[in-house]
């Protein structure tokens, strides 16, 4: 049974959009657009005591604000068998919950006032630790944490709130998952009967939080990953890596200490192409005769985790099929 | 594209109409429902299904065992369980018993719009809703110690309830069952949905019993004593009773009820071994085993019939009942967990062959060494479609409440040793002499107890209100040798806990994990954060 809310209306979206476009030399032109939509009313299930042991009614509750710019700049130019053309494009928005009436979420993934949708709810850690965090007894000199055992080469959680106690009430908006700077590169060159194009894509900033056995070695009883090896020991302080511990939870909450920064620049395509002269064509009796050969996501360029896709959703152990590379070789004919 | 400028607002986007739909469509709301005795019975089923709850497809009740000392969940430590505001299972319980409780609340508030002569059907809704909502209070208080006492349908404007003491609760949780217990049919039913009048005392024998009410506890134990043979009695086969064939026992006072078309559960897939195509991912583990006598009724450090090269020989039968040990046939295998036995005998095939043995080599094959037999029954085709019941109370528990809290009354006299005797009778365990200290026979009680139980939900209320977890939940948690057995028996405790650091080759055991109990602040779980958050006239419990 859910509660009846008699009071439900319709959502409203405010939205000002300002756009520029400009033409010059003949050969560029660029598009500036710059908008702001803020979105009223939206129908969320807030929380409402459990101790009533109904469901949530939907309330028009949420306001959230997007403010965002994308641009466009063309330019195309030859020169005698020289001819090339490039499109660049480069967005960004900005993405802020404004009211969720007060109800915070409290997940790995969030919806917490003033912070982006999605956004990341982690632990702050600083580094690991090592024995000059314990004194002669064994005692943790600092803010306890409450998640189980806690030993040289753990995560250390900074105790945010205070209280000298750190759970999970400690947590805070680390990082943000909406993608910002988001951009794109088609390049196209030819000479002669040779052409050659590329699409560059990328995205300038996003943090990236994988879970589960992407980030936690030999996660109830299974494998590590090569990257994991690199791991706290006495003699290797500076590891990457916390040391092993088999079931125990304290390294394994969510923290920044996991968090990577996403941010990447792909090289989605790239073709290489030649379109067989006239008197070739003529004698083989058809219209239009092009070779060539692509490839696709060839290369990217990022800080991520090794051997993870950057694209991945955040807060997931990774666990879907992978972009995989491809190449083709083709020819194109018209008759 | 010129320069421009537009604000606008969209009001409509499509397909609008003046007056939404304003009730849920998809199920009943609160302001049109309970007109018919089937919308009654609707109801009444309506607080039973949120208590199908399951986590990881075991039903709940059977899954409070593994936040204990004597099992372990693979993937999770007891205390990420249970041990923060936020963790999953805190959130569960609390929102699962709420639900249930507003549904009786709101039955109880509305009965009189049922349209109907017939009182019969009246009185057994009436005394069903207010069953379950004492259940469900049972179920609150065990965890949380003081909750908000909510014993009417709330709205908005009043659901903003504080805590009230537990002392209050358990009042009413009594009172109610009492209430109840007269509205209830007399004839147990096990295998269906009827709740019996004998499980409203039973109930109230363990609540009282956990609150330290002691006259109430043998009082509401006696009731259901008085209809034993008419109504419930030990069931002659231990091992059965969490097996199919146990379903109709009349040993079972209450259950909640499963089937196998629709609503399934899946704990043979968690606890069968690996060669019987489970996860072995919730186990028995070493110091459950360790916890039965032999069979002459001595615990394993005192009796002359335990072998350390033989230990699972002259034991307790509900040892090898209760628990796949290494060396016993489960699931038509040769069920073997020493790390070099790579291979095993598959009794399915006539002749039995050799195989490769998953339960020695696979690296998720029981972590302990051990599997549950019981709710891990081979007569069940697949794994993940349970149709057993799993039990709320059953009458074993009963006796033991009375045992106990005549016990604890000071009343230690014969109708203490028959009760308990008669559960040690139904498995050939010798009898307990009359004539015991009270804390000789506390022990024993609570050995019983710990054995009897194992498996079944009851053994971490237990070491929460006899206030031991906080020795028996710290520290690792032991698996078995992987290629040998302990060299000598662990010492066994007052409480029936064996210690192992006496025995020379105990580091050899495998750590399952290592759990943390902090005294100052598990003895009760968290109130959930959301909770806290949603409303502020709600206190957190201290610790956390």
């Amino acid at each position: 049974m859910s509660l009846a809310n008699t009071d439900i209306s319709w959502e409203t979206t405010e939205m000002a959009n300002y756009g520029l476009d400009v033409r010059l030399f003949r050969n560029l032109s660029i598009t500036f657009d710059y908008y702001q939509k803020t979105t009223r009313g939206i129908l969320l299930e807030l929380s409402i005591p459990k101790t009533m042991g109904v469901g949530a009614p939907f309330q028009n509750a949420g306001v959230v604000e997007n403010k965002g710019w994308d641009l466009q700049l063309d330019y195309s130019n030859s020169h005698g068998k020289f001819r090339y053309a490039a499109t660049f494009t480069l967005s960004d928005v900005r993405n802020k919950v404004l009211d969720l009436k007060g109800i915070q979420q409290t997940g790995t993934l969030v919806n917490r006032e003033g912070y982006a949708m999605n956004s990341l709810f982690l632990l702050r850690s600083q580094g690991l630790l090592s024995a000059a965090d314990f004194d002669t007894d064994g005692a943790y000199l600092h803010a306890k944490p409450q998640f189980g055992v806690v030993a040289p080469g753990d995560i250390r959680y900074l105790d945010t709130d205070g209280n000298n106690i750190v759970n999970n009430n400690d947590r805070q908006v680390l990082g943000s998952t909406i993608p910002r700077y988001t951009y794109g590169l088609n390049l196209s060159v030819g000479y002669g009967n040779f052409d050659l194009s590329g699409l560059f894509q990328g995205v300038g900033k996003r943090d990236g939080y994988l879970t589960g056995s992407a980030i936690l070695p030999f996660l109830a009883g299974g494998t590590a990953y090569e990257y994991q090896k690199d791991r706290w020991t006495p003699e290797t302080p500076n590891a990457e890596f916390p040391r092993y511990a088999f079931g125990e939870s304290h390294n394994h909450q969510n923290t920044d200490f996991w968090m990577r920064s996403a941010a990447y620049l792909r090289i989605k395509n790239l073709q290489l192409g030649y379109t067989l002269p006239k008197a070739v064509i003529q004698r083989i009796g058809v219209q239009g005769a092009r070779l060539y050969i692509s490839g696709e996501n060839l290369f990217t360029f990022d800080n991520f985790w090794p051997g993870w896709d950057p694209e991945i959703s955040a807060a997931s152990n990774g666990a879907y099929y992978p972009q995989v590379t491809t190449y083709n070789i083709g020819l194109n004919l018209k008759f | 594209m010129k320069k421009i400028c537009t604000i606008f607002l969209t009001a409509l986007l499509f397909g609008c109409s003046k007056d939404l739909e304003k009730f849920p469509l998809d199920a009943p709301s609160t302001d049109t429902f309970l007109k018919t005795e089937a919308e009654l019975q609707a109801a009444i089923v309506g607080c039973l299904s949120p208590l199908n709850l399951r986590f990881g497809e075991n039903p709940y009740v059977i899954v409070f065992d593994m936040y204990s000392d004597i099992a372990a969940n693979r993937d999770v430590t007891p205390h990420a369980l249970w041990g923060t505001p936020t963790a999953g299972q805190v959130n569960s319980i609390w929102n699962t018993m709420y639900t249930v409780i507003a549904r009786c609340n709101f039955i109880l508030d509305n009965i009189g719009r049922v349209e109907t002569t017939n009182e019969a059907v009246i009185n057994r809704a009436t005394g069903e809703a207010r069953f379950l909502r004492a259940y469900s209070y049972a179920v609150l208080s065990q965890f949380y110690g003081d909750v908000p006492l909510v014993t009417t349908t709330l709205d908005l404007a009043n659901a903003y309830v504080s805590r009230d003491p537990k002392s209050a609760v358990v009042d009413f949780i009594l009172a109610e069952l009492d209430a109840a217990s007269g509205l209830l049919p007399v004839d147990n039913a096990p295998n269906t949905m009827t709740i019996p009048q004998g499980a409203a005392w039973a109930l109230a024998s363990r609540v009282a019993l956990y609150n330290e009410r002691w006259d109430e506890a043998i009082a509401a134990a006696e009731k259901v004593m008085a209809q034993e043979g008419t109504q419930y009695q030990l069931h002659p086969d231990y091992g059965a009773i969490t097996h199919r064939s146990g379903k109709t026992s009349k040993e079972i006072i209450w259950a909640i009820q499963f089937n196998y078309t629709d609503v399934f559960h899946e704990t043979p897939v968690s606890y069968r071994s690996r060669m019987a195509g489970g996860y072995s991912n919730r186990m028995p583990v070493q110091a459950l085993v360790d916890s039965y006598d032999c069979t002459d009724g001595l615990p394993i450090d005192e009796s002359p019939l335990y072998d350390p090269a033989h230990p699972f020989e002259n034991r307790d039968p509900r040892l090898a009942m209760s628990i796949a040990l290494p060396g016993s046939v489960y699931y038509g295998y040769q069920f073997e967990t020493h790390k070099d036995s790579l291979a095993c005998w598959n009794y399915n095939v006539s002749p039995a062959v050799r195989v490769p043995n998953l339960d020695a080599t696979h690296t998720f094959a029981s972590f302990s060494g051990y599997c549950w037999r019981k709710y891990a029954d081979p007569t069940e085709e697949h794994a993940t479609r349970s149709d057993i019941n799993p039990i709320i109370i059953r009458y074993a528990e009963v006796l033991l409440n009375y045992a106990e809290a005549k016990l604890e009354n000071g009343e230690i006299d014969n109708d203490l040793y028959t009760a308990l005797n008669k559960i040690r009778k139904r498995v050939d365990m010798p009898k307990i002499a009359s004539g015991q200290t009270t804390s000789a026979l506390r022990t024993l009680i609570r050995r019983e107890r710990k054995v009897e139980l194992a498996g079944e939900g009851a053994r971490y209320f237990d070491i929460i209100r006899w206030r031991i977890a906080d020795r028996v939940l710290n520290g690792p948690c032991y698996g078995r040798i992987p290629r040998g057995f302990l060299a000598s028996a662990p010492a066994i405790d007052e409480n029936g806990t064996p210690d192992y650091s006496h025995v020379a080759n105990a580091g050899e055991m495998r750590v399952i994990q290592t759990r943390l109990f902090n005294p100052a602040a598990n003895y009760l779980w968290p109130i959930p954060d959301i909770e806290l958050q949603t409303n502020k006239n709600l206190t957190p419990n201290p610790g956390y």
